[in-house]
């Protein structure tokens, strides 16, 4: 009798229940940018792998400067173009960066969360879904996880706490990013909380377990734009590969992207204001940064204007939540889109923002335990991810469809495509598109 | 709705404290940020203006491990504050409390408005750092502390003439007006020996309190004392009930305010009772000062900044304003967003 009740026990502790489904959404208190549209939306595509609208109809409940942005010729179709069909294999998604030395399938980076902050299956999902469906995914400051190491797929990040790095791992890539700064904390370092800091974290970034891994707000070799340009060249020799630099979307972000450009980088990847984070002080969060629309229009102008566009790569992040936003973006200047917060969520997050507890309902952003009563499905998370990316890129290519474009690079920069609607003046002016007043 | 939306409270209270179990450490938070104006609805012309974050081209600092400087001083050098702030709204609490609150804020550095009688025991470098309206002090008393005179034209100013002639020299005097832009007051209140204004959005007045401020600090800034710019010798206050956070005052400093009298904010983040333990008042109010000062660093920190007075005090070119149209941004000062 005693021995089977301890087989029992072994059982329970042996065999944690598989997160397989998505859980419920809670009624939000606050407003919030992902509206229970904008999770359907993704819970669709991440279940299906097809496209729903092609027009994103969520961007009528929130108020981003994107969101008041429109392709002219959804407001000519007067919802007529939203009828979802097969889309057209002609079509082309495909896109080259960083002076045409990666080829990705489908114009998406899937943006940088570490391990650590993400609780380990999340970060192999992602890396193997990167694999799958020929796109990259970056890894984020925490060190690189075993099995994400076995991906090819992925962009090692170097940043100012440098957890975990060395040569071997800097090589193991396709690309290495430099990361400065994030969205949803400019001028302030990672922040990970002891909390979520146990054994295999520890052994992955080299840090004592249960202490706050708060990285240097600056890199501290990093104090100028001549160090930058020392950096990108060390890592482009130690590793052969191409460079990216990660920064926030801040207030002198066209000069910034100039210096990125002019010292040698690949590409640039700019992370707007409402960026997630796995923790950042509220202060810093709600206060600094702007949004990435503004951004990468002033950037790729700057750019542009400076005869530093060609073969350099913009990557928009930040809020980017359908197919529309990267192609509104795209429009705007950026070469690819990049997504976190909708990868999350087409894990199953449902965004009640408690990431830094280490308590995630949906065990995306738990801590890791050493018995978890629950554990996300890897295959699963990983086929909402791929599912995500190729219901995400067919709902492209209808918008292509509908604009009379073959291709995505046919999209860039085309600014003429679009029109503010309520916009104020300075920032149509920023954003180099017409306004037209709601009436019309 | 209110101004004190949720997440504004509760980030005071676990500031000071009354929430959480992380007093005076500036809360933490997951995910994109939902405030204004793109998600939550905004309300004020703060709402609308961001803060910068150092990159490539210079470095941000770590206020966790580097030394950055939250202190200014008012009246031309003579009262040091160690963080940008002055206690106001003390009327309606409990008087027994009073005390309490000012030692609390001397011990912290921080100022206080009075405008009711101070407290007879009080030590003279105590009372320096009391701002006291004017009616409430005698002429000719002892104290050593600023008077603080309600002023909202240039008629008011000849009136307390015989007062200034007869304290002047001794005193440390303030005109408090409201949210105005009248070169003309501000040349006589430079005229008149004044050497701090604040401007109190309570008053009232025809401008928002950052349209007021910014072109008092750019006024001030052309008007001259014995060939000196009078705004090195003039302190700039801004004062309004509605300053709810750390954040508030750090952007009214960008628009040129030395320092900021808050009032309802700091009354709800101690989540103040009249019939409260004076020692747990005392404690939350420290609590809520040195988590508000943390902010402040972290916020300096984050734009590459070392010293509040010298590098954000005024420097509107730091600052970004998100979704405000043209002529807005050029009363104000501020650039949009993106450029």
């Amino acid at each position: 009798m005693g021995a089977s009740l301890t087989r029992t026990e072994i059982n329970t502790k042996s065999s944690p229940i598989v997160i397989e489904k998505y859980l419920p959404l809670p009624k939000k208190e606050t407003r919030e940018f992902w509206t229970d549209n904008r999770i359907h939306h993704i819970r669709h595509l991440a279940s299906t792998g097809k496209p729903l609208m092609v027009w994103d109809r969520c961007k009528s409940e929130t108020s981003r400067i994107l969101d008041r942005v429109f392709f002219l010729r959804e407001i000519e179709d007067g919802g007529e173009g939203d009828l979802v069909s097969n889309p057209l294999d002609v079509v082309e998604v495909s896109s080259k960066i960083c002076y045409g030395r990666l080829e990705l399938t489908y114009p998406l980076y899937l943006g940088d969360m570490s391990f650590g902050a993400l609780s380990g299956i999340p970060n192999i999902a992602i890396a193997r879904a990167a694999d799958i469906t020929g796109t990259l995914a970056g890894i984020g400051e925490g060190g690189l996880h075993p099995e994400v190491g076995k991906c090819k797929r992925i962009a090692v990040q170097w940043a100012s706490a440098r957890f975990g790095l060395d040569l071997d791992v800097l090589r193991r890539g396709m690309a290495v990013v430099i990361k400065i700064g994030q969205g949803a904390k400019p001028g302030i370092g990672g922040h990970l909380p002891g909390v979520k800091v146990v054994d295999i974290i520890s052994q992955t970034r080299r840090i004592p377990v249960g202490v706050d891994a708060i990285s240097p707000a600056p890199h501290h070799d990093i104090y100028s734009i001549e160090d930058l340009e020392q950096r990108i060249f060390a890592l482009k020799e130690a590793t052969g590969k191409p460079v990216l630099v990660k920064v926030a979307a801040t207030n002198y972000i066209p000069y910034i992207a100039s210096g990125v450009a002019r010292m040698g980088a690949d590409g640039i990847i700019i992370d707007g204001q409402g960026a997630g984070t796995g923790a950042a002080p509220s202060v810093v969060r709600d206060n600094i940064g702007i949004p990435v629309e503004l951004a990468v229009a002033s950037a790729d102008e700057m750019l542009r204007r400076e005869g530093l566009r060609e073969g350099f790569t913009i990557i928009a992040a930040g809020r980017v939540s359908s197919a529309e936003d990267a192609a509104k973006l795209t429009a705007l200047g950026a070469d690819i889109a990049s997504i976190g917060t909708a990868a999350l969520i087409a894990m199953g997050c449902i965004m009640i923002h408690k990431c830094h507890l280490g308590f995630c309902p949906a065990v995306i952003t738990n801590k890791i335990a050493e018995n978890p009563k629950k554990i996300l499905s890897l295959e699963t998370a990983t086929r909402w991810v791929v599912n995500l990316i190729e219901g995400w890129s067919a709902e492209l290519k209808l918008i292509l469809e509908r604009l009379g474009l073959k291709s995505i690079e046919e999209l860039k920069g085309r600014r003429d495509l679009l029109v503010g609607l309520g916009l104020s003046d300075s920032s149509l002016e920023v954003l180099g598109i017409r306004g037209v007043s709601s009436n019309s | 709705m209110s101004i004190w939306r949720r997440d504004i409270v509760s980030n005071l209270r676990a500031l000071a404290g009354v929430e959480g179990k992380t007093a005076g450490e500036p809360p933490i938070a997951s995910m994109g940020t939902t405030n204004p104006p793109l998600i939550e609805k905004p309300q004020f012309i703060l709402d609308h203006i961001v803060s910068d974050g150092a990159q490539v081209t210079r470095p941000s600092i770590d206020p966790y491990r580097e030394p950055t400087e939250t202190e200014v001083y008012l009246f031309d050098g003579e009262v040091r504050l160690l963080m940008p702030l002055i206690i106001g709204g003390l009327c309606g609490i409990n008087p027994q409390h009073i005390l309490v609150v000012i030692q609390a804020c001397f011990r912290m550095g921080v100022g206080v408005h009075l405008e009711q009688p101070p407290p007879p025991t009080l030590h003279p470098d105590v009372r320096s750092m009391i701002l006291l309206d004017a009616q409430l002090s005698m002429p000719f008393s002892i104290d050593r502390g600023p008077l603080v005179y309600h002023v909202e034209s240039v008629e008011d100013l000849a009136k307390i003439k015989d007062i200034l002639e007869g304290i002047g020299g001794r005193r440390k005097l303030v005109a408090r007006i409201p949210c105005i832009s009248s070169q003309q007051l501000y040349s006589e209140i430079v005229g008149r020996g004044f050497q701090a204004v604040i401007i109190d959005e309570e008053l009232g007045g025809d401008e928002p309190l950052e349209v007021a401020l910014s072109q008092a600090d750019h006024t001030l800034k052309r008007l001259t004392i014995n060939n000196h710019p009078a705004r090195y010798l003039m302190s700039l206050i801004a004062a309004s009930r509605r300053i709810r956070s750390s954040s508030d005052i750090f952007k009214l400093g960008g628009l040129g305010a030395d320092a900021c009298v808050i009032s309802d904010a700091w009354r709800i983040g101690v989540d103040y009772r009249s019939e409260m333990e004076p020692s747990l008042l005392s404690e939350r109010i420290e609590n809520l000062l040195i988590g508000m000062q943390r902010e402040i660093k972290l916020l300096m920190g984050a734009a590459g900044v070392s010293s509040f007075q010298s590098s954000i005090v005024g420097s509107r070119e730091l600052f970004r304003a998100i979704d405000l149209p043209q002529n807005m941004c050029m009363r104000l000062g501020v650039k949009p967003a993106g450029e």
